[in-house]
């Protein structure tokens, strides 16, 4: 079993945790949650909630069906000649998938640490960036990963 | 003078505020202001506030100390007051709400879980068990096909990879829900096809991990992976 001891991981040793890969994580409940008191003003935080709405809007576009197009492509390629042996399959996956979730990780880790700094840089400029396709980093992360081992 | 606003407690909370600093280029030891039923915790307004990593990090751990103290009401970041006065008046008009709130979320914290999914782990089980997904990826359409036919083995791919995550998440927040006193599910960001938070109480915190962990691990052959944040003030539950 490989649970991963990356502080943003969930942890093995207790619930606590505070890094900076974490604050990228809980942006969201900062930012948009807590308690608002109307007299209050607030700070304008432009630009904040633009990359998570956008963030989302990218899940169900043409892009990502294109990519999983090509992932489905890539993973078939491999596959050919393990399918059609269910039983088989099914423990070659499981091995697989040990491997891949540690390149997961880590790679998640690196984007959502450069994120934060990346973006708040950018609004800094007053501009409004576009939102990159990140979820597209897993799959070439573990693609990598998966040659390398 | 311009105050920035960090939290509401009770008026029994330590409040102990020594070595705290807040938000800003130079940050400044926080105060109080105290009414009869809540107190607030607030600090200078720096001029450069920015929802920036320095200046979220402080709000998070102002947050954070205060949470380890007693029940918080955490307010959202960058919450100004025009002056001290000010708060003084809002803890007088607002006494009742406030008092309710904080014991709805008395003795209790939040946990953030967000899920990933690794895509070629999932791929790789939509193909071995979607046949109309197969034969499209075996017809050559990924790597020859026309753009149309593309999206369309990849809508195919999506719809199955989104009913599978969709019964991750009710295997994951069903097992969780048992040892948290409320829920409240937020829009996944990114590659995270989860994202929820429940508020626990602090005395069932270790069950609530303990459980967290083993679905995480049960999980894993999936190329799922689960992030865990807490316990945190309770940011979405007031």
């Amino acid at each position: 079993m490989t649970v991963a001891t990356t502080e943003s991981q969930l942890p093995s040793g207790g619930p606590h945790q505070k890094t900076d890969g974490g604050l990228y994580d809980i942006l969201d409940l900062i930012l948009d949650r807590g308690l608002v008191i109307d007299v209050f003003v607030r700070v304008s935080l432009v630009g904040i909630e633009l990359l998570r709405v956008d963030a989302r809007v990218v899940v169900a576009s043409v892009d990502t069906y294109l990519r999983f197009a090509e992932a489905c492509n890539r993973t078939d390629l491999e596959n050919k000649g393990g399918v059609g042996l269910p039983e088989l399959v099914g423990e070659m996956s499981e091995q697989g998938a040990h491997g891949k979730t540690k390149g997961a990780l880590s790679g998640a880790l690196d984007s959502f640490g450069d994120a934060l700094g990346r973006r708040s840089g950018s609004r800094e400029d007053g501009g409004e960036e576009q939102p990159e396709a990140e979820p597209r980093r897993i799959g070439r992360r573990s693609s990598r990963q998966k040659e390398e081992s | 003078m311009t105050v920035y606003v960090y939290a509401m407690v009770g008026p029994d909370h330590p409040a102990k505020l020594d070595g705290l600093t807040g938000v800003g280029a130079t940050p400044t030891p926080l105060r109080t202001v105290r009414g009869e039923r809540a107190v607030a915790v607030v600090g200078d307004a720096p001029k450069d506030l920015r929802a920036k990593r320095r200046d979220l990090n402080a709000h998070q751990e102002v947050l954070a100390k205060l949470s380890e103290q007693g029940t918080v009401l955490p307010l959202r970041f960058g919450a100004l007051a025009g002056s001290e006065e000010e708060v003084a008046g809002n803890l007088r008009d607002r006494a009742e709400a406030y008092q309710r709130q904080l014991a709805a979320v008395n003795g209790k914290a939040e946990y953030n879980l967000r899920a990933a999914q690794d895509e070629d782990t999932v791929v790789r089980q939509v193909l071995q068990v979607n046949p109309e997904v197969r034969r499209l990826a075996r017809s050559g359409v990924a790597t020859s096909g026309d753009l149309k036919d593309r999206i369309a083995l990849g809508e195919a791919v999506h719809a199955d990879v989104a009913e599978r995550q969709r019964r991750i998440t009710d295997e994951v927040v069903g097992a969780l829900d048992v040892f948290a006193a409320d829920r409240r599910q937020g829009e996944a960001v990114a590659e995270d096809f989860l994202n929820v938070s429940f508020l626990v109480d602090r005395s069932r915190g270790g069950e609530f991990a303990a459980e967290a962990r083993r679905l995480s691990e049960r999980l894993e052959a999936d190329g799922v992976r689960l992030r865990l944040h807490g316990p945190l003030p309770p940011y979405s539950f007031v």
